[in-house]
């Protein structure tokens, strides 16, 4: 739990309740079985899934990567990326959210940024240097951890758009997956368009209920087919806060979504 | 420098302190970046501060403070022992807390400096970088060549009310290459790195030419099966994975936490008898090491595991305190990695490893890398691993994608792996190691490193 804001936070949250779910999740974990490997439907919370447009689609669409021969998403403005369901949007100006500022480091104002709408590849997200050599508007992009640091070109809050399904819709029709929790993180490969995320909760999905809690797994993807492999989207959305490592710097960021259904999603298990 | 440290070491005792100590930390660092076939960026920087940690005296016991400077004054120097003890007043009492780091004799490490780098001028670097990007550019299907060049020196000096004052120096140069193919559809990427404390340009020339053909060797991967299949890492991807499971959890602060999955199991067997890791702050050019710890304790070599048996966990002063055993050598205050660092005077003292080495523990389970994969009927081998950062350390469970992996077919490497992850935990690898290789490969982190070797792993979980 974290927000730029003071001990009002405590009125609006109940800071007992986090202990308990902490508490919760560890004695759930004791009764856990070793995760599946191979091929799965994949269900993700707003916690796990939130990582997915911060990893897998906000890095490649930092336009120094794209400049420097690193993004999968090069060359790919105005093209399909996804599924039509799919918009991704890059947002520094949300209330009260973890990587909220008016400036960027270089003193540009900032503002919301669409990355994918409906599936098409929309727009990068820019520092004044990166938005002069691709001819661009700059976009407020540009942060550094402090003085010490050059202003290089990062997300800020960044989201999946909601849909419209309740959870009981989105597992209804599943035979056989796999619901992924929270996470502690990710890390992917820009120019290959590969994706690690870890989920710190997870469970098995038998004909449309939720089952046997699973030990601690990692979903892995190859970003441009599971964009396209997302084929619902929950009505629920939730941010979660966090720090964005690169180029030695760490930045606060935040990162929401919606539940997702992703189809034929690669699960590391170990059983 | 030292004439600074023991002013402030005196002017903390005079002013209420039973104990005091002052830490100096001074680098500087060269970094050269190249973008997309570009020598790009080329940055200096140079930090230098003090940091004062203070124990009170209280009834019952001490209560510690720290606080540290960048003005090397003696005014800064006095205001900050008043802030560290101002610190230590609001701080409660710290059971565990008895004394920081006694006064030991340490001797001098050989080979950590290279005056070469002290020196060095960033044209020089720059050069070499435009040099590196001819190296790589070895085939037209190599659209992209990013890397980096780094070279720094840290100067360390400490003094405490113990009996302790010391100072080195240090250096280290390290190189990272990435490079991506394309061919016909497919796009691949291919990488290296290197790291020492000697600067040295034929290294670098090697990196950037492993990195453009491994890159080339990725083009066109294939899917692979879910199945049991043995599995050879290298030694990044074991770095990787052992960095974020076996590393902390061997560290005594999280032992006393019960953080760990080997609390109470000292002297007993929880790895194959092939395998032996010791934490070695001596080796020659490794990045970790040195004659004393960031609290002044002379460092050592120290078994951890040896031939599969569990024989030591590292502390610092106050974990070993806690213990009532002596301090392994292993404080630092390198807190550093991909998300960001801090310098070090301005960090208080916690755990971590030198030279973490992994090696065989009987003579016969090692053999030529070739030879080993000669021996593979089927299975994959992996360059790397990504999200090892994700694993669970109290628990040893660790779910990772494979990276530059290919497969392996009746001995011979077959094709490159176009996606793959293993799931497992750290207690069962480690009693799986059937093999390990004659490479052994320095890979270096902020202020410490592995020197680990491919291994060779029966019977696991690859899922594609």
């Amino acid at each position: 739990m974290g927000k730029p804001a003071g001990f009002e936070l405590f009125d609006q949250v109940n800071a007992e309740d986090i202990f308990e779910r902490a508490a919760k999740r560890a004695v759930s974990l004791l009764k856990a079985k070793p995760a599946p490997s191979g091929r799965y439907t994949v269900i993700a919370d707003p916690h796990l899934a939130g990582i997915f447009p911060h990893e897998a689609v906000g890095h490649g669409c930092e336009a120094d990567s794209v400049i420097a021969g690193e993004s999968i998403l090069e060359g790919r403005l105005g093209r399909k990326v996804g599924s039509e369901i799919v918009t991704i949007v890059d947002d520094s100006t949300v209330d009260g959210a973890w990587g909220t500022e008016n400036y960027d480091d270089e003193g540009v104002p900032t503002k919301k940024r669409l990355l994918i709408e409906k599936g098409i590849l929309k727009g990068y997200i820019h520092s004044k240097e990166t938005a002069a050599r691709l001819h661009k508007e700059p976009n407020g992009g540009a942060r550094a951890e402090n003085f010490s640091h050059r202003p290089v070109v990062r997300m800020s809050n960044t989201y999946i758009a909601k849909g419209d399904h309740t959870f009981e819709e989105l597992i209804e029709d599943i035979d056989n997956g796999v619901y992924l929790k929270a996470s502690r993180g990710g890390q992917v490969d820009t120019a290959k368009g590969t994706f690690q995320f870890n989920a710190e909760e997870a469970y098995r999905i038998r004909k449309g209920k939720i089952t046997t809690p699973l030990l601690d797994v990692s979903l892995s993807g190859l970003t441009l087919e599971t964009l396209h492999n997302i084929d619902a989207l929950g009505k629920d959305f939730d941010w979660v806060v966090g720090f964005c490592g690169k180029s030695g710097q760490s930045v606060p960021v935040g990162d929401a979504s919606p539940h997702i259904r992703i189809r034929n999603a690669l699960v590391g298990g170990r059983a | 420098m030292i004439d600074l440290l023991e002013y402030a070491v005196k002017q903390a005792e005079k002013k209420g302190a039973k104990q005091a100590e002052a830490f100096y930390a001074a680098e500087n660092r060269l970094r050269t970046t190249i973008e997309k076939k570009q020598v790009k960026i080329s940055e200096r920087k140079s930090e230098a501060g003090i940091g004062v940690r203070v124990a009170l005296k209280k009834t019952n016991g001490f209560s510690t403070g720290f606080s540290y400077f960048t003005d090397l004054t003696k005014k800064a120097a006095l205001d900050t022992v008043l802030q560290a003890l101002k610190v230590a007043s609001f701080r409660k009492l710290d059971k565990d807390f008895k004394s920081f780091q006694e006064g030991r004799r340490a001797s001098p490490v050989k080979n950590i400096y290279d005056k070469k780098i002290a020196g060095i001028e960033p044209e020089k670097v720059v050069n070499l970088a435009a040099d590196l990007i001819k190296t790589a550019s070895i085939d037209k299907r190599i659209t992209t060549i990013i890397g980096t060049i780094g070279a720094n020196t840290t100067q360390v000096a400490i003094v405490n009310s113990l009996g302790i004052s010391g100072k080195f120096n240090i250096s280290g140069y390290s190189l990272s290459a990435y490079v991506v193919a394309q061919e016909t559809g497919s796009v691949a990427v291919g990488w290296d790195e290197y790291s020492n404390c000697y600067y040295n340009e034929d290294e670098a020339y090697s990196i950037f030419k492993n990195a453009a053909g491994n890159a080339l060797k990725q083009l066109h991967p294939k899917t692979i099966k879910t199945e049991k299949t043995d599995l050879l890492l290298q030694p990044q991807a074991l770095t990787q994975i052992l960095a974020f499971t076996l590393m902390p959890e061997i560290m005594a602060n999280n032992v006393q936490k019960q953080q760990s999955p080997f609390v109470g199991k000292l002297n007993q067997t929880i790895a194959s008898s092939n395998l032996s890791i010791t934490d070695d702050a001596h080796i020659p050019q490794a990045l970790g090491s040195k004659p004393f710890d960031d609290e002044g304790c002379p460092t050592q070599t120290t078994k951890i595991i040896d031939k599969g048996k569990l024989k030591n966990f590292l502390y610092n002063s106050y974990t070993a305190n806690k213990d009532k055993v002596k301090s392994t050598g292993n404080s630092t205050r390198a807190f550093g990695g991909i998300f960001g660092r801090k310098p070090r005077y301005s960090v208080e003292p916690f755990i971590g490893p030198t030279n973490f080495r992994v090696h065989p523990g009987i003579q016969s389970a090692e053999a030529q890398l070739g030879e080993i994969i000669s021996e593979v009927k089927n299975g994959v081998i992996t360059k790397g691993v990504i999200g090892a950062h994700t694993a669970n350390a109290p628990s040893g469970e660790f779910s990772v994608a494979l990276d530059l992996a290919f497969k392996i077919e009746k001995g011979e490497i077959a094709y490159p792996v176009k996606q793959a992850m293993i799931g497992g935990n750290i207690q069962d690898l480690i009693k799986n190691v059937t093999m390990l290789a004659d490479d052994a490969t320095h890979v270096g982190f902020e202020h410490s490193s592995m020197v680990t070797p491919t291994i060779l792993v029966r019977k696991v979980t690859v899922s594609g």
